[in-house]
């Protein structure tokens, strides 16, 4: 049954995520499970790598955030988050859980439905992050992906604490400047 | 909707994954409550999820997607859990109610003094430990400072100082500068979530008898 499933896929860039975790949802769709586990296992590896896991703990955080993937697919909204927002809001509380034994909250999510704000593009947040010049955003990345306090920061890159803050209070105002959130 | 908000660092920290349990549970509590700081955490959470995409891939074995496979369960988790539990109450944000199936408290509710009841739930991995607090409608909690900082989220009723009126939603911040004497509004018991990271230290008249039994 696996080897069925896993010698089928064909890979296209154009398969929509969000409809790959309706098919898991709605028809336990085995396929489109494989297609999103090679599209966004690879770069949770990566992320959990540079966070300090082991390759085999990575692998164990992966694992388990696929079969928690499975298993909500059916709680999935596509109106209130991307499905990459989807996988590392699932994958950064596994990790918590796996390497700080700590049990991080899911957020629950009800923003109103008047259609007046969904930052959740891909396209308004690809266009904030143009915005940020090399050094704001380096303190953004470091911060929000690969979470990193700014303390952190300025000791990697070798600046005063204060350097760090001043570029994270600007790159913050930039970023909410094109998405339009108030401060 | 709350008027008082936690500060967006703090929305960025439990973003990227960087809180204690005991303050991430106050922070995403009051999240569930408050649409505008959704909006901003929705704006942290997809600027992460753009990073993650466009991460350089690292291979994972296919032995590891083939072990998923052979154990994916039949059955997907769809239906909601209705009945409450022991503890849980359904004014209670969400995130609170599933943070005590996940972990029932230890403890029963304490009395403290004449006016406070507290519920302790978790500890953070920094020392924050975190409670749910109640005081008795029109009560005051003594005078007191803070040794670290105190998160307080309030749930249900209405709790007073200095810098203004929090009511449900509410979310309020006091570090080791801070020194008040908070009164419970008139009406129903004020129920809060609370987190300090060390103990507070009251400093009224009858503050060493509290700072010893709380």
């Amino acid at each position: 049954m696996c080897k069925n499933v896993y010698e089928t896929i064909t890979e296209t860039p154009e398969n929509n995520p969000a409809l790959l975790i309706a098919r898991v949802a709605n028809n336990q769709d085995k396929q489109a499970f494989v297609i999103l586990f090679k599209s966004y296992a690879p770069k949770l590896k990566s992320w959990l790598l540079k966070g300090g896991a082991s390759p085999n703990i990575a692998e164990e955080i992966i694992q388990e955030t696929f079969l928690t993937l499975w298993q909500k697919a059916p709680l999935f909204n596509p109106e209130k988050a991307s499905v990459a927002t989807w996988i590392y809001t699932i994958a950064r509380n596994k990790k918590i859980d796996k390497l700080r034994q700590e049990h991080y909250p899911e957020l629950i999510v009800e923003i109103a439905s008047d259609g007046t704000h969904n930052p959740d593009t891909k396209k308004d947040v690809r266009k904030a992050l143009k915005v940020l010049n090399a050094e704001q955003f380096t303190v953004i990345y470091k911060n929000f992906f690969e979470g990193q306090t700014h303390q952190e920061i300025a000791k990697q890159e070798g600046v005063a604490l204060g350097t760090v803050k001043s570029r994270a209070r600007l790159a913050l105002k930039k970023l909410h400047a094109v998405l339009d959130i108030s401060e | 909707m709350p008027s008082f908000h936690p500060d967006e660092t703090l929305l960025i920290e439990l973003t990227a994954g960087q809180l204690d349990q005991a303050t991430a549970l106050v922070i995403a509590a009051h999240i569930e409550v408050c649409e505008e700081c959704q909006k901003k955490s929705a704006v942290y959470a997809s600027l992460a999820a753009e990073f993650l995409e466009q991460s350089d891939d690292t291979p994972c074995g296919e032995e590891i997607l083939q072990a998923l496979l052979s154990k994916l369960p039949e059955q997907q988790q769809n239906t909601p859990k209705i009945k409450l539990m022991p503890h849980q109450e359904d004014f209670y944000p969400q995130t609170l109610n599933d943070f005590l199936a996940a972990f029932p408290p230890q403890k029963s509710w304490q009395q403290v003094g004449g006016s406070l009841r507290q519920l302790p739930l978790a500890k953070g991995f920094n020392g924050a430990t975190c409670k749910i607090m109640g005081v008795k409608a029109g009560h005051t909690i003594p005078k007191h400072t803070h040794k670290g900082d105190e998160f307080v989220l309030v749930l249900q009723g209405g709790l007073s100082d200095h810098r203004g009126t929090l009511r449900r939603g509410d979310f309020i911040y006091s570090d080791a500068t801070v020194e008040h004497t908070p009164v419970a509004e008139m009406g129903e018991e004020c129920i809060c979530l609370v987190v300090t990271h060390g103990k507070l230290k009251f400093t009224g008249a009858f503050g060493r008898v509290l700072n010893w039994i709380s």
